[in-house]
């Protein structure tokens, strides 16, 4: 069951950092960064799961989850100042 | 005692299996639909219920008391952290007037003056050739 999830995560991550790439639109990629970010922390969580070290890892995913989100917001607040002043 | 370990192992593949489905299609439409709100609902689906049915199924597999709070802690905060950036996303792309099809307004209405200057240009070119024949 954790190899499953291990391959199903790590293949839409490493999918959805190429869609990332290849967008065109600001929100889209955005989005798409926040879709990898959550994938590939759940892919890290799994892989920590499996390899029996989840307890010690524990306390660096908390904090890389909340920073996914407090990074995008970033990512837009900046954006959209720069847009203001355009 | 077997009986009960047999009928929690079925619960959590049930709950994988159904995880594995929302994630996996949930991707497919990430990666096939145009319109912007229509792929933050996909995402938005994906987080809310596919991850957090796979975390709830590893959690009840692994047979541990605290992995299983560390995990459900976890999905909590998946839950919490996806509708806050998702809302997040979604006004400030309302506010920057995104329409549908995920273009901003400024770029759409340049689109629409391209496309209209062409079709002037070829109305130009076409009385032009029109007037040359005639001549």
């Amino acid at each position: 069951m954790i190899l499953i999830s291990i391959i199903l995560f790590l293949i839409i991550a490493a999918i959805s950092i190429i869609q990332l790439c290849a967008e065109a639109e600001f929100f889209s990629k955005m989005l798409m960064f926040f879709y990898f970010i959550i994938n590939f922390t759940t892919f890290i969580l799994s892989y920590f799961l499996f390899s029996n070290k989840f307890g010690f890892i524990i306390s660096m995913i908390f904090p890389l989850i909340i920073l996914n989100s407090v990074l995008i917001l970033l990512f837009i607040k900046q954006k959209v100042k720069s847009e203001e002043k355009w | 005692m077997v009986v009960v370990e047999t009928f929690f192992t079925i619960i959590a593949w049930l709950f994988f299996i159904t995880g594995c489905y929302i994630v996996f299609s949930c991707f497919i439409g990430t990666l096939r639909f145009k319109d912007f709100f229509v792929r933050v609902h996909a995402v938005k689906i994906s987080n809310i219920y596919g991850v957090s049915f796979i975390l709830f199924a590893l959690a009840i597999n692994s047979a541990d008391i605290i992995i299983f709070t560390q995990l459900v802690l976890i999905i909590i905060l998946n839950i919490l952290m996806t509708i806050t950036t998702i809302h997040a996303i979604c006004r400030i792309a309302l506010n920057n007037n995104i329409v549908h099809g995920g273009f901003s307004r400024r770029k759409y209405n340049e689109m629409k003056e391209e496309e209209r200057k062409k079709e002037e240009e070829e109305k130009i070119n076409n009385l032009h050739k029109e007037t040359t024949n005639n001549l």
